[in-house]
């Protein structure tokens, strides 16, 4: 079964219609690569997945594990397995990194019918990924995303995702914000969570991030659909041409 | 005793009874009755409250804050804990934090209830009415010259009434480690009561000490209403360093009229934090001297409001004198029909060159009813100064609420972390580990509080 199928999807913000028709599958074990210019709806595209608010589907489905998720609200999406890797991760003022870590982990637990993370045992799992992913206890300690810097958030999302261990991961212009480092560390980040059972959707501007993150399949999204699919080497075409071409074929 | 009497008749009846009954006692039975200084300021106090009058929402100070309810209530004086056979208090409504705990009951020291065996010699923690038998010239240097009672009239009416509080003086240099922390009791049997503690605390050149001060109340949900009109006088020495924090966590019975003056020296830190979740209407007024050059104010502060409770925090920081910090940092969530006033007003004078003074009130409201009445206030007459003021009021952010539930949070508890954190921010100014664990502990407290009033409202 297909781990995510995306049906002639059309969705609206403020009654503006972004998504016209969008058709996509991803297997488990597969790594897309969602390329396209700015305006062409990639975020929107990813917020109607996670299920924000505002973002009203008007046709099509989206299924994931066979499942239409048109009725399952944000959280239950992500308790689920279907996680967004934020653009923009958000800066919470006075929720301690780890209570939220701890609260999100035990969400999950609970939707699969399990007990609370034994708190050795989240300390444990946390330092592992912290190692991996070279975040220093004194970001940990520091409120969500608190005064990270563009790579620091991009890091602690990578962290989050490990933590969580989803089983479909949309990465939303992961890429931005990053110096060459940060990419790295983060792409590692990411690699390792490649397995058999595990999607992902990467959402991105630029061929920078695919050296660094393989796909198996690229996709070129313009004018709110996918105009051309194929392997990775569609990646190095886009970046040599530009995305005018492809503009015009959406329009 | 007669002066007072023609007073209370010549004024124009807005006294009304409880208070003038404040003013009515027989001075020589009074703590300190015998002594010159003390009875003139009480006949001081007493003065100062009849030209007031209790002010109205005419009164700019007393705008957002209105009176009308608390003056319908029969408050009779209040007893202490003696009196009322108070034996324990109710358990986990103070700070919970290792300290040297002192109880007082309606103002007045309970000494059955109170700690004093392990304090160190540099500290002293006296009742007010024994040091006003034993060592008046103790008190006399700052009683009434800290807290105006020509500009807050309830400080007058404390002050006319004078009958007992606590006293906190560190000896030059000390160091004390280990916080004292006043338990302040509101306690009412049968009628609704009111009572006056009235505070002084003294830091000595170069001492450092953290003051706590938990304000609850021993009576029912349905007891009888209590007022509680308090002064705490502050004097920090040069070079001297207080940590000064409050919880007002009073029942809903309660209403709560509060001053806190301070005046803060040379070189010397003044470091507050004040934490208000109860009452029914509560007014606490922050005044702050910097009176030293390079002295530092930090006050920082939160509170939470549901149901129709009110919290009024009005500060007011006076810089009178060169090369001063003053940062306050006042955060309210307010749900319900909850009403929250922060009024904050900033003093440079001329000569206070250099001054370096900022101000941050925010608010979120949580429901359609929730109000706020923001007003930062900066007066300046010096030309090379740094100063700031913010004020933010709105609802919950979307973007993170967002956030915490595309990582598995349920909506009510993504909502619950986002407003603890909200407060959270503000107690993670908190220097010291133990003291913010114990003030996120009763935010904690709070909001559990809340969501049971949610829950039987939905019910």
């Amino acid at each position: 079964m297909p781990l995510i199928e995306i049906q002639d999807l059309h969705a609206t913000v403020d009654g503006k219609e972004i998504i016209k028709g969008l058709s996509l599958t991803i297997n488990p074990g597969e790594v897309h690569a969602l390329m396209g210019p700015n305006g062409a709806g990639k975020s929107t595209l990813s917020n109607v997945i996670a299920g924000r608010e505002g973002y009203e589907v008007t046709g099509g489905r989206v299924l994931f594990d066979g499942r239409d998720i048109a009725d399952m609200e944000a959280d239950e999406r992500a308790t689920a397995g279907i996680f967004l890797a934020f653009q923009y991760p958000v800066e919470i003022p006075g929720v301690a990194t780890t209570t939220f870590l701890k609260a999100a982990m035990n969400a999950k637990r609970r939707a699969h019918g399990e007990g609370e993370i034994d708190a050795m045992q989240f300390l444990k799992l946390l330092r592992a990924q912290q190692k991996e992913l070279d975040i220093p206890d004194e970001m940990i300690k520091r409120p969500v995303n608190m005064g990270y810097s563009g790579g620091e958030k991009k890091r602690a999302e990578a962290l989050q995702m490990a933590m969580l261990q989803p089983r479909f991961c949309i990465l939303d212009e992961t890429d931005s914000g990053l110096d060459i480092d940060a990419l790295k560390v983060v792409s590692d980040g990411v690699n390792k969570l490649r397995t058999a059972e595990r999607g992902f959707l990467v959402i991105t501007h630029y061929q920078r991030l695919l050296n660094y993150i393989v796909p198996d399949f690229v996709h070129v999204f313009a004018g709110g659909r996918i105009v051309k699919s194929g392997g990775k080497e569609l990646a190095l075409e886009l970046e040599e041409k530009g995305y005018a071409e492809f503009a015009e074929q959406a329009a | 005793m007669a002066e007072t009497q023609s007073l209370t008749t010549a004024a124009t009846g807005s006294v009304p009874a409880p208070f003038a009954a404040l003013l009515e006692r027989a001075p020589d039975t009074l703590p300190g009755g015998r002594i010159d200084w003390v009875r003139k300021a009480r006949e001081e106090g007493a003065k100062l409250f009849l030209a007031h009058g209790v002010p109205t929402v005419k009164v700019e100070q007393w705008k957002y804050t209105n009176l009308r309810a608390l003056l319908k209530i029969p408050f009779q004086v209040a007893d202490g804990a003696a009196a009322l056979g108070l034996t324990d208090l109710p358990a986990g409504d103070a700070l919970t934090v290792d300290a040297h705990v002192l109880v007082f009951v309606n103002g007045r020291f309970a000494p059955e209830l109170s700690d004093l065996e392990a304090l160190p010699a540099a500290i002293r923690v006296d009742s007010l009415a024994k040091l006003l038998e034993t060592e008046p010239h103790l008190v006399e240097p700052w009683f009434g010259r800290l807290a105006d009672a020509g500009t807050l009239p309830f400080a007058a009416l404390n002050q006319a009434g004078l009958l007992d509080g606590f006293a906190v003086r560190v000896r030059e240099g000390a160091m004390i480690e280990r916080p004292v922390h006043i338990v302040q009791v509101s306690a009412a049997e049968g009628a609704p009561t009111v009572h006056q503690p009235r505070n002084l605390i003294v830091l000595e050149a170069g001492a450092s000490a953290t003051v706590l001060e938990s304000w609850i109340g021993a009576t029912h949900a349905d007891g009888p209403q209590t007022l509680r009109n308090s002064v705490t006088e502050v004097y920090v020495a040069p070079r001297a360093n207080l940590r000064h924090c409050i919880l007002q966590n009073l029942p809903e019975t309660a209403y709560s009229i509060a001053a806190t003056a301070a005046k803060v020296e040379e070189g010397a830190v003044y470091d507050s934090f004040v934490l208000q979740i109860g009452g029914k209407l509560s007014r606490h007024d922050l005044r702050v001297e910097m009176a030293g050059e390079h002295a530092e104010a930090h006050l920082n502060g939160a509170y939470g409001a549901m149901g129709d409770q009110l919290m009024d925090t009005t500060s007011y920081i006076d810089h009178a004198v060169p090369c001063c910090t003053s940062n306050e940092v006042y955060k309210g969530v307010l749900a319900d029909t909850a009403k929250g006033v922060f009024q904050g007003k900033i003093l440079v004078r001329r000569p206070a060159q250099k001054t370096d003074g900022n101000q941050l009130h925010k608010a979120l409201l949580l429901d359609r009813g929730a109000e706020v009445n923001c007003k930062p206030e900066l007066e300046i007459y010096a030309d090379d100064v740094k100063c700031s003021h913010g004020a933010t009021a709105g609802e919950m952010d979307a973007t993170a609420l967002f956030y915490l539930r595309s990582r598995g949070i349920d909506p009510q508890t993504a909502r619950a972390l986002l407003i603890e954190g909200f407060l959270d921010d503000v107690v993670d100014r908190i220097a010291s580990e133990s003291l913010r664990q114990a003030f996120a502990d009763m935010i904690h407290v709070w909001q559990d509080r809340r969501l049971a009033a949610a829950s039987r409202s939905a019910a």
